[in-house]
């Protein structure tokens, strides 16, 4: 695979050839660090600009232009990894081969129109407004994120593991002006990349988009990217929260203490391999094929923001057994009730996900993100890393979970009557 | 090895039907990293009424066994479950049931031979206890009811229930927890030994492989394995009414939203066009009403009768074309009500026409960047109409507007159900 980076005004291009692929895709990354209370401007923004420009005034007549252009898929969103937030516009766009000539030009043209040449007035600020009251609505209605956003507030609101999309509070006081002004900040203050993944000449690309972007902003150098977390409860807090589901859902976080570096990025991710990664994991085989309590266990790792999670849906009676039965687990990985073979096929599962991924646009761009503000290693370091993780290294990083929040959302009993 | 090229979009599909009448289909990109293997059966939730094997009289069996059978397949005999050996390996492996297939796969970067003998044999060894059966009714159930807590399930379970009056296809996938606890191993048994004939079955591999190689040791697999003649399904012959079951329902559950959804049930027999293509003549017309390029989109909109936009989908049963139009609104009858008057009086310009075209086009040729979701492609193309994906292609270009207008002509739209679910507050 072959990568380039060059310096453009106000921004790095980062080329990354995809031999073969027939869409090729452009994003615009703009980086800053995570801030309460940019948290629904910075959503509102990032909705509003791929809706409407000058020249499509519409929603329509900007959906028309896409479809003119072989379908172009325009995107937008907003992504943390742990205290950074990124601001993202992206394209993809067919091959020119399987398309028109001079199609690449007419799609960069149309991505400089949506970056450059938004339409900010009131009227569309109202579609968006309620676009978004109307997503938070959508998420009051997914019981497992109500459940996964619940129990982050309950370990810790205040840190940025635990901020929601957008809040409403906020959304009720902001203008148009208001997102007028975020916009040039956007534009002028954070740290802008733009990833450019697919098959073509990376000097005719690259002369393409020199020639049509440039910003006002300088690149930055960000300091303590990732969470630590400085108060760990002695006892753990529980929450249950009763609301209208056919099955109950089980939460609970963990917060991780003084994890280095080689835990947070080797060590931590086999543990959780282990404990509940997938269908050969402790929760996995306890919880669903022992007991057949549920139909889904598992746990995430979230090594940015320094948590780890574990879920699983179950029967409101099955509670204290579920409960009893996933602290077993966790008190046998810490005292070493675990087999090589476990390990092995824990550090087999993540090096054959690597090599499933590695030439995948989206994954080869938050490669180089992670580099860039983690300092990430290559994919063939990371996977000569992991092979040496040892038995007593995870029972080491084992230790250093620390049980914060069990929140338990369940509900009256299955509307079946047997 | 038969090959099936595509020279515009540089693809080449392979194709072999084995001895004991076992499908393969190959399509491989030496830019991939890893390799995608389904195993499949034109065998899902619609086919639970038939005659098994050395009986003469048809036998129902409990909605839901085609996706219990799928959980119970990789149960193995003095070994662990498939599952676990091969999330030991580092391999990923999944299964899944729709109405009309169920198919079970690995996504692989090594050790290409032992994975796909792994998972021929572990499909190809049916290993039921009534231990492993009963075990297996605590996890669906929770399956089950994960399910019933997503709101558009159950608009939709309500819908096909009230679209078609005795075909197997309104029934859901999984069934309901009263179902599935009827289900005994002798009941898997008689499904597999109809539906999990080689004759029924086909393989389907995407990614970085060399074709000889993989076609190869599959034959070598399937040749060392005795299989029992193959006697013709007999599925029973259900006569299905043209008129819907219910014209209109409205439903409650926990939303903070009211959803709409309707299905039109075409008939599309006196059309005399094949249903892959008509596929894409629908889609046509659907996208063109409805999605955001559509002037009823916009229009809706500014009347705030939608704040997002409308889902669409095409379903193709027996003699049957099924469109599903489906959104959230607070007035659900203004969008009824626009919706019908718009299927009323289809309209299509050329120049929409010829725009809607490069979207297929483009759609098509964008399915080879993924493997996963060109292996389903593929999957789906076979079982639903019986041919391979990439002549799909040829049949895009030759799409035209003036075959278009005529098939317009001749839609009866007047046969629809509709089903609205409110907050139970409300």
């Amino acid at each position: 695979m072959d990568y380039q980076k060059i310096s453009g005004q106000g921004f790095n291009l980062h080329l990354i050839e995809k031999k073969l692929t027939k869409r090729n895709i452009v994003e615009i990354r703009f980086a800053d660090k995570i801030k309460y209370e940019d948290i629904t401007k910075r959503y509102f923004l990032n909705e509003y600009l791929i809706s409407i420009t000058n020249n499509y005034p519409t929603e329509r007549l900007l959906s028309i232009k896409t479809e003119d252009l072989y379908n172009v898929h325009l995107g937008s969103t907003i992504e943390r990894i742990g205290n950074i937030s990124l601001f993202v516009i992206g394209i993809s766009f067919l091959n020119e081969k399987y398309t028109e000539k001079g199609m690449i030009d007419q799609t960069i043209k149309f991505l400089k129109e949506i970056v450059y040449n938004c339409n900010f007035n009131e009227e569309q600020f109202k579609v968006i407004k309620k676009r978004i009251i109307e997503e938070i609505k959508d998420e009051e209605e997914s019981k497992k994120y109500k459940a996964t956003i619940s129990l982050k507030e309950a370990m810790d609101k205040n840190s940025p593991f635990a901020f929601r999309r957008v809040y409403l509070k906020q959304l009720n006081s902001l203008t148009l002006q208001d997102i007028k002004d975020y916009y040039q900040q956007v534009i002028s203050e954070s740290d802008i990349n733009i990833y450019a993944v697919g098959d073509f000449s990376f000097t005719a690309f690259s002369k393409k988009i020199l020639k049509n972007f440039s910003f006002p902003s300088k690149p930055k150098l960000f300091k303590n990217n990732c969470l630590i977390h400085n108060k760990f409860r002695l006892l753990s807090k529980k929450v249950m929260k009763k609301d209208k589901v056919n099955q109950s859902i089980l939460k609970i976080g963990f917060k991780l203490k003084d994890l280095n570096l080689f835990e947070q990025e080797y060590v931590m991710p086999i543990y959780n391999e282990i404990l509940g990664g997938g269908s050969n994991s402790k929760l996995f085989n306890e919880v669903r094929e022992k007991h057949s309590l549920a139909y889904y266990s598992s746990s995430l790792y979230s090594p940015y923001d320094n948590v780890l999670y574990i879920s699983s849906g179950i029967s409101k009676e099955n509670y204290r057994l579920t409960k009893k039965l996933i602290s077993k687990i966790i008190n046998d990985l810490q005292q070493g009730k675990f087999t090589e073979e476990d390990i092995t096929s824990a550090k087999n599962n993540m090096i054959n996900r690597f090599n499933m991924n590695r030439k995948e646009s989206s994954f080869l761009i938050s490669r180089q993100v992670l580099k860039q503000y983690y300092k990430a290693k290559d994919i063939d370091e990371v996977i000569k890393q992991i092979k040496k993780v040892t038995k007593k290294q995870i029972i080491d990083a084992s230790k250093k979970i620390k049980l914060d929040t069990i929140y338990f959302l369940y509900g009256g009993e299955s509307n079946e009557t047997d | 090895m038969k090959q099936i090229k595509n020279d515009k979009i540089n693809e080449t599909l392979y194709y072999e039907k084995l001895k004991n009448g076992l499908e393969v289909y190959l399509l491989k990109n030496p830019e991939e990293t890893s390799i995608k293997i389904s195993f499949a059966t034109k065998y899902g939730s619609m086919h639970n009424s038939f005659v098994p094997k050395n009986k003469k009289n048809y036998v129902d069996y409990p909605n839901g066994i085609a996706h219990f059978l799928e959980h119970k397949l990789f149960e193995m005999e003095d070994k662990e479950n498939a599952l676990t050996q091969f999330q030991k390996k580092g391999v990923y492996v999944n299964a899944f049931t729709s109405k009309n297939i169920t198919a079970y796969y690995l996504v692989l970067t090594e050790n290409i031979e032992e994975n796909v003998n792994d998972l021929l044999d572990f499909v190809q060894s049916p290993y039921f206890t009534d231990e492993n059966v009963e075990k297996e009714k605590g996890i669906i159930s929770e399956e089950i009811k994960m399910w019933d807590d997503f709101p558009e399930e159950k608009l939709f379970d309500t819908l096909f229930l009230n679209t078609f009056v005795n075909h197997p296809y309104r029934n859901s996938i999984a069934g309901r927890i009263k179902d599935i606890k009827k289900i005994t191993k002798e009941d898997l048994r008689d499904n597999y030994d109809v539906f999990y004939h080689p004759q029924n079955m086909f393989v389907v591999v995407t990614g970085n492989f060399d074709e000889k190689e993989i076609l190869k040791i599959i034959k070598d697999n399937q040749n060392k394995k005795i299989f029992d003649p193959f006697n013709s399904i007999i599925l029973k012959h259900i006569e299905e009414p043209s008129k819907v079951y219910k014209d209109k329902e409205i439903i409650k559950g926990n939303v903070e939203k009211t959803k709409i959804a309707i299905n039109y049930k075409i008939l599309i027999s006196h059309l005399k066009i094949k249903p892959e293509k008509l596929e894409f003549y629908f889609n046509i017309i659907l996208m063109n009403l409805f999605d955001k390029t559509s002037e009823i989109n916009e229009k809706l909109k500014k009347l705030s009768v939608l704040t997002d936009g409308i889902k669409i989908d095409i379903d193709f049963v027996d003699n049957f074309s099924v469109w599903t139009i489906m959104a959230e609104t607070e007035k659900p009858e203004e969008l009824l009500k626009n919706i019908v008057k718009s299927m009323k009086n289809i309209k299509v310009t050329e120049e929409e026409f010829e725009r809607k075209k490069k979207v297929l086009i483009s759609e098509f040729i964008s399915h080879f960047n993924n493997l996963n979701g060109l292996n389903q492609k593929i999957l789906f193309t076979k079982a639903n109409f019986n041919i391979d994906f990439i002549s799909l292609f040829n049949l895009i270009e030759k799409l035209n507007y003036q075959e278009l207008l005529k098939i317009i002509a001749k839609l009866d739209m007047s046969n629809k159900t509709v089903v609205i679910l409110e907050s139970k507050n409300s």
